[in-house]
């Protein structure tokens, strides 16, 4: 089936796109034999500035991190400089589990814009947060929570473990009183993911 | 059991109305289950399957993860209301083990599984109504299904039996030619490089009759191909805008 596929196309997985001399495989292709096949179902992008050959998909995928992207995780350990992050979701696909549960890792430097004098005053282990990936392609994936809307979405009281309620800029235990801080995101415990 | 017909081909036709080559009603839908990673529903005449897939997802329990790609594992069903005659025993038995197996192997060659290390993908097909040529009908639903979430693969993979009653090859046997025909081999085909990924048999074939049968099947295989494209177009290519 060696027929000329356009930009705009839609295609279903093992269909011709093009050859490989022409054209490198992108996201949602391989190569094989000499020729660029879709790996998926959805709608071809032929770049030829680029020479790149990819599928735009028309199905929900198994969720990729991306730089930018924006995951929901658990503050798993807390070092010196980094908190060590268990990555649970990934906005935009919330209903599917990642392919395998990755680590994060938040450095000092990326907690907020401001300087941090102790990471322990902004995140302490089982925190819920909201961060961006910064660095996919490390081990663990780099993270960071600056911005109004990163930060811990829910956090529970170091003492009790009743989840904690916010005043101002500070966190309240409603059960024993206990005053904490942390770097909170603007909808801190407002259920939004 | 009902009794075996006199003759199961009368006039060229077969018992129920076919031509030798000819499939049952082929009926494919894609993402049926809200809450599956990805699924389909294939009716092929009296068969209907129901197969949803899950994944890649972490596997457990993990010292069965391998480190350097995902496992793909596939459980074939027949509920216990599947058959007419009498209520299956439900749960697992040797012959739904082996058609998981079988399924698995005829579905792994196209899949990536190398893109995802440590991870599971996971096949479920369900035999709602049972009426011969199952295994082929739950690798044609799985196929469907996996593409529809959005799992990366070669190919999809399309499936059929052929068989030989009365001395005829014929195409997708029904339960009576299954039950009393002298030959059944179930074929499962990546259609674009024509490769076969499953192959069974039942009965025997002359060398002659055996190659007569692969080219029907292949025939047979690239009409699935064609539904399952139709299903796979019809559910995506929509709200395209123009096309």
């Amino acid at each position: 089936m060696v027929e000329g596929v356009k930009t705009g196309d839609f295609v279903l997985p093992g269909d011709f796109l093009a050859m490989a001399e022409e054209f490198i495989p992108g996201e949602g292709t391989y190569e094989e034999g000499g020729g660029i096949y879709s790996s998926r179902i959805g709608i071809v992008l032929l770049d030829a500035r680029t020479k790149k050959a990819s599928v735009h998909p028309k199905t929900r995928i198994p969720p990729v991190l991306k730089r930018g992207s924006v995951i929901i995780g658990r503050v798993e350990k807390i070092g010196e400089q980094w908190v060590e992050v268990e990555i649970g979701a990934l906005r935009g696909s919330e209903n599917r589990q990642p392919p395998i549960p990755d680590l994060g890792s938040i450095h000092v430097s990326d907690v907020r814009r401001e300087y941090v004098k102790d990471i322990k005053d902004q995140f302490r282990p089982g925190d819920i947060v909201r961060a961006k990936v910064v660095n996919p392609k490390r081990r663990p994936i780099q993270l960071s929570t600056e911005g109004e809307n990163l930060g811990v979405i829910l956090a529970t009281c170091s003492n009790c473990r009743t989840p904690l309620e916010r005043d101002g800029m500070r966190l309240v235990c409603p059960n024993c009183g206990h005053i904490e801080t942390r770097k909170i995101a603007d909808d801190y415990r407002q259920g939004r993911l | 059991m009902e009794e075996k017909p006199e003759k199961l081909i009368v006039n060229g036709k077969r018992l129920d109305g076919r031509e030798p080559g000819e499939l049952r009603p082929l009926k494919i839908q894609a993402g049926v289950l809200k809450r599956a990673d990805g699924s389909a529903y294939v009716e092929l005449g009296g068969n209907k399957i129901l197969a949803a897939v899950y994944g890649p997802r972490e596997f457990h329990p993990r010292h069965l993860q391998q480190p350097t790609t995902a496992t793909l594992r596939c459980r074939y069903n027949m509920a216990p209301f599947s058959v007419s005659d009498e209520r299956k025993r439900p749960g697992p038995s040797r012959r739904s083990i082996e058609i998981s197996k079988v399924t698995r192997e005829a579905l792994e060659p196209v899949v990536f599984l190398e893109q995802y290390p440590r991870a599971v993908i996971d096949v479920f097909i369900e035999v709602l109504q049972a009426d011969a040529g199952t295994r082929t009908a739950g690798i044609t639903a799985a196929s469907v299904a996996m593409a529809d979430g959005g799992i990366p693969m070669r190919d999809l993979v399309a499936s059929v039996a052929v068989g030989k009653v009365d001395g005829t090859i014929v195409l997708d046997l029904n339960k009576y030619e299954d039950q009393y025909g002298e030959a059944d081999m179930p074929i499962a085909m990546l259609p674009r490089k024509k490769e076969i990924s499953l192959m069974q048999m039942d009965g025997n074939f002359t060398p002659e009759e055996f190659r007569q049968a692969i080219e029907l099947a292949i025939l047979g295989c690239e009409k699935i191909y064609e539904a399952q494209r139709e299903a796979l177009e019809k559910k995506y290519s929509a709200n395209l805008g123009g096309e």
